[in-house]
């Protein structure tokens, strides 16, 4: 009985660590987005040096979560990720008016992983 | 080629728990969901290894609930009838009094060869010898024969038989297993006195020793080392 009680606990603990995982992905998608959006309206506006520093700060909070999200997401997704934001920045950095496309990439990659800790009827089949 | 050799090690030993923590079961009786599970945590497992893109809680992960599952099922399929039934099936007769129950062999898709098969693999060549033959749950075939073609017995030969006992192993390659020796109620003193008797001097010169409580002793000197 106690080896059935012990495996019912660890189940009821992965169970709690999956929801603690996509309230974790959510909270860190959340954060980012924000910043991106602060680097979305200055752009916009055309102050790109303000959107070069909202981006840094969209990419320190990232960067801060590293173990995270090496623990819990595909390391190609990763990648995909910290190549997106190296392409906005080159972006703000050259004032290219092309920016839109590469914060779009860059929000998409975001969404992906995020979507993926999602449990629905597409991401589970 | 440090993450291989460290991400290996670390599903190595995840597997090495959950198959000691799962039981004792050989491969040839494991039950249908019993096999199920160890064929797909090894193919689980094998996944972050040869991709360093998974992570390697994507392996484990998969691996602790299959684990969590199968302890699961199996601790209340011993407490329910009726889930063992569902879960593992039931045994079903194929030979009933030397007849053949060719409905149950279809409804089992058991093949006249693979029971042909199965019978030459227990020395039976007449099926009218057996009185009953049955397809057990992890897909065995048990055959019992009638009682007239049966092995006779010490017991029904009014035969002595002798004392039998478990037979222990009390030294191994040279090494005295002290924790059997005691558990059979002899100790140190003893051993030497079956040692010198069989003209060993010490434990390292005996390869296997073993004996059962009523002192039934096994003895295979060491070969010289080539």
């Amino acid at each position: 009985m106690k080896r059935e009680l012990a495996a019912a606990a660890l189940l009821l603990l992965l169970i709690a660590g999956a929801v603690w995982n996509l309230h974790s992905a959510d909270r860190l998608n959340e954060t980012v987005e924000r910043s991106l959006h602060r680097a979305e309206v200055s752009a916009r506006h055309g102050d790109y040096e303000a959107a070069l520093t909202a981006l840094e700060n969209g990419r320190q909070v990232w960067d801060a979560h590293g173990t995270y999200t090496q623990i819990f997401f595909r390391h190609p997704d990763l990648d995909a990720i910290q190549d997106a934001f190296h392409g906005l920045e080159e972006r703000f950095l050259q004032e290219d008016p092309a920016w839109p496309a590469a914060l779009g990439l860059l929000r998409y990659h975001l969404y992906t992983v995020d979507e993926m800790e999602h449990v629905t009827v597409g991401t589970v089949f | 080629m440090a993450i291989v050799l460290v991400r290996t090690l670390i599903i190595y030993f995840a597997l090495l728990l959950a198959m000691r923590l799962l039981g004792k079961r050989q491969l040839g009786e494991m039950e249908l969901s019993e096999f199920v599970v160890a064929a797909l945590i090894a193919d689980l497992a094998s996944h972050p290894l040869q991709d360093m893109g998974i992570p390697l809680i994507n392996g484990l992960i998969p691996i602790l609930v299959l684990f969590c599952c199968e302890v699961l099922i199996a601790g209340l399929s011993m407490r329910s009838i009726r889930l063992r039934g569902l879960i593992f099936g039931k045994p079903s007769l194929l030979i009933v009094r030397g007849q053949i129950l060719q409905k149950a062999m279809f409804q089992n898709r058991f093949t006249v060869d693979e029971l042909m098969q199965e019978l030459r693999a227990q020395g039976i060549t007449d099926l009218s010898t057996i009185e009953y033959g049955v397809l057990e749950t992890n897909g065995k075939l048990n055959v019992i024969p009638y009682p007239s073609e049966r092995p006779a017995t010490a017991a029904q030969l009014k035969l002595d038989a002798g004392q039998g006992g478990y037979p222990s192993i009390i030294i191994s390659d040279g090494r005295v297993l002290d924790a059997n020796l005691r558990h059979l109620g002899f100790d140190r003193a003893w051993l030497q006195q079956q040692l010198e008797a069989k003209g060993a001097e010490n434990p390292e010169q005996v390869f296997l020793m073993t004996a059962t409580e009523s002192g039934q002793i096994y003895y295979a000197a060491k070969e010289a080392q080539p």
